[in-house]
């Protein structure tokens, strides 16, 4: 199906709209009429805090951490050109996920923003090897090398963490990050996504013809006039900037960043830069109606949102990934 | 006068010097064609003529000023490329690849004039579709059409023919031939002797990375300098307005 990127964005835009409310309505506490009146009028009551305090920014964090993934797995694509390039290739939210794991064994876990600090500082720290890297050998190979590199560099050390972890608990409470969830998230999160998306898209605005010239490969950009090094570090800075924010908000999420790109050129919309903003919303709602699935499932099945995403998103990028592969045998 | 001048390029690749010392002057209305064996450095030399790649020494300029001090977005105005490399990352429709050329333009403009290039080159029915549903001599038509809808005044195509079925192999030329006629600076590399000696009005002889001879194809296509360049015993004849090439192998050295 071929849908103009407003017809597609005006669709993404409403089915979160719709969904918003729909998760808005439902929840562990069953809401009467009279709940709903103090929701709305009463703002210090108890379900005013249920829906101010605890729905509506759980919601928001999900919608955004996937609009960060999904947003950084397009602009990674676009920048290596590669369908199979997610946020985690270059080994950011990996970095991210050790500075986590970190501040958990340190005994931080419960320190306000710690785990969050130290996820970004990981992501920071990555990025910063990686932009120095870029800045000596801008080519997409080196950078791919590079990258799977630190991402196996980090996994190990935190494998290692584990491995040396002092209790149970701390190893429970490591995993428990890892696999990802946007459950008693505030206000504060919501604003850090806010504050990732508007500075990447930013960036992002005058990429267009970078992006778009890459098309054609590195060497046609080039002598299209890009600077292919200054693109490279623009994207490297934004990808990492949103990786970093989306584990630090709420732990490693894959295969957003990875499927939703692909499902926003399943509707026609090719073009590399173009296809950045669909598929942050295409990723907010991933991540969107993968939450409102666990929130279906009774409390103690625990099902974390990280392996839902991949559970729900696998067989939907498959089916994808097999029309795709049957269009192709037929030309 | 010349707009595209080489003075004493020497590239270093690596450890190799593999473009020596070359000197030559590039002036618009006139199809260039640079031929020589394999690794005799014509790529490389295109490349550097897009500052694609840094000279160990000597200078490039167009129309007077060093190519390396311009800046990327400035230099690409003024001279268009078609590297050897062929992929296309996404499936982008053709129009919409052809348009990359005519950035200059505003978007509606740019897609008119990348349909004109496309239909130019027989592509006006695909021009809506994906590129990768194009069979490969189509895409490289494509790829063409992109340089085609540049404003650039200088044309430099890394063997713009590969691909292509002999039919449009000819009908690429002569679209180039023409373009230099209207004034451009046209200058590609081709491994087809025949084709380089029909259609250019200058050859560039090269080979281990030096620029043997620069000249009409008639002084180019000479038995001595056949058989030093590519082991070849050939002639060009030429009667009618027909040039004919005649090529036999030698044993192999």
């Amino acid at each position: 199906m071929t849908l103009s990127l407003r017809s597609l964005s005006l669709a993404l835009g409403m089915a979160i709209v719709g969904l918003l409310i729909v998760l808005m309505l439902f929840g562990d506490v069953a809401m009467s009429g009279d709940m709903w009146f103090d929701a709305f009028f009463r703002w210090n009551s108890l379900p005013a805090e249920i829906i101010w305090g605890i729905r509506l920014p759980r919601n928001l964090a999900g919608v955004g951490v996937g609009a960060m993934l999904g947003m950084s797995g397009a602009l990674m694509q676009g920048l290596l050109r590669n369908p199979l390039a997610e946020p985690g290739l270059l080994g950011v939210s990996a970095g991210s996920g050790l500075g986590a794991a970190l501040a958990i064994v340190f005994g931080l876990g419960l320190t306000p923003f710690a785990v969050e600090g130290f996820a970004l500082a990981g992501a920071v720290l990555v990025a910063v090897i990686l932009l120095v890297f870029v800045q000596r050998f801008p080519q997409r190979q080196s950078l791919i090398l590079l990258g799977v590199g630190l991402s196996s560099l980090c996994g190990a050390l935190m494998a290692l963490v584990f491995n040396l972890s002092p209790s149970p608990v701390t190893t429970s409470e490591m995993l428990s990050w890892m696999m990802g969830s946007v459950q008693n998230r505030s206000w504060y999160d919501v604003l850090m996504c806010l504050i990732g998306l508007a500075v990447v898209s930013g960036l992002s605005l005058r990429l267009g013809k970078g992006l778009r010239f890459l098309t054609l490969g590195e060497e046609t950009a080039r002598s299209m006039g890009i600077d292919m090094t200054r693109l490279t570090q623009v994207i490297v800075i934004g990808s990492s900037l949103l990786a970093g924010l989306s584990v630090s908000v709420a732990g490693v999420i894959g295969f957003v960043g990875l499927a939703a790109p692909h499902f926003v050129r399943a509707f026609g919309i090719k073009d590399p830069f173009t296809l950045i903003w669909p598929s942050a919303l295409t990723g907010g709602l991933m991540v969107l109606v993968s939450d409102g699935l666990i929130r279906l499932l009774p409390p103690t099945a625990d099902v974390h949102l990280g392996v839902l995403t991949s559970l729900v998103g696998a067989p939907l990028f498959a089916i994808l990934a097999y029309k795709s592969a049957r269009s192709w045998m037929q030309d | 006068m010349p707009n595209l001048r080489l003075q004493s390029v020497s590239i270093k690749l690596g450890r190799d010097i593999v473009v020596h010392e070359v000197s030559a002057e590039l002036a618009p209305g006139r199809l260039y064609i640079m031929v020589g064996p394999n690794g005799a450095g014509k790529t490389t030399l295109l490349k550097a003529m897009t500052s694609l790649i840094s000279l160990q020494s000597g200078m490039i300029s167009y129309n007077g000023l060093d190519l390396a001090l311009q800046r990327p977005g400035v230099r690409a105005e003024h001279i268009a490329y078609l590297p050897q490399e062929r992929s296309i990352a996404w499936d982008l429709s053709c129009v919409d690849v052809a348009a990359l050329g005519a950035q200059h333009l505003e978007p509606e403009l740019a897609r008119q004039k990348a349909f004109a290039e496309l239909q130019s080159l027989g592509l006006q029915e695909v021009a809506d579709r994906g590129v990768f549903k194009l069979s490969g001599g189509q895409r490289a038509r494509v790829l063409l059409a992109r340089v085609m809808a540049s404003p650039a005044d200088v044309l430099l195509l890394d063997e713009p023919l590969i691909a292509l079925d002999p039919a449009w192999q000819r009908q690429v030329l002569i679209r180039l031939k023409q373009r230099a006629e209207a004034g451009q600076t046209v200058i590609l590399s081709l491994h087809d002797l025949h084709l380089a000696a029909q259609f250019a009005d200058t050859v560039l002889l090269m080979d281990k990375g030096r620029l043997v001879k620069m000249d009409v194809p008639e002084k180019i296509f000479v038995p001595s300098l056949l058989s030093e360049v590519f082991n070849l015993k050939g002639e060009l004849i030429a009667g009618e307005g027909q040039k004919t090439l005649r090529l036999e192998s030698l044993p192999l050295l």
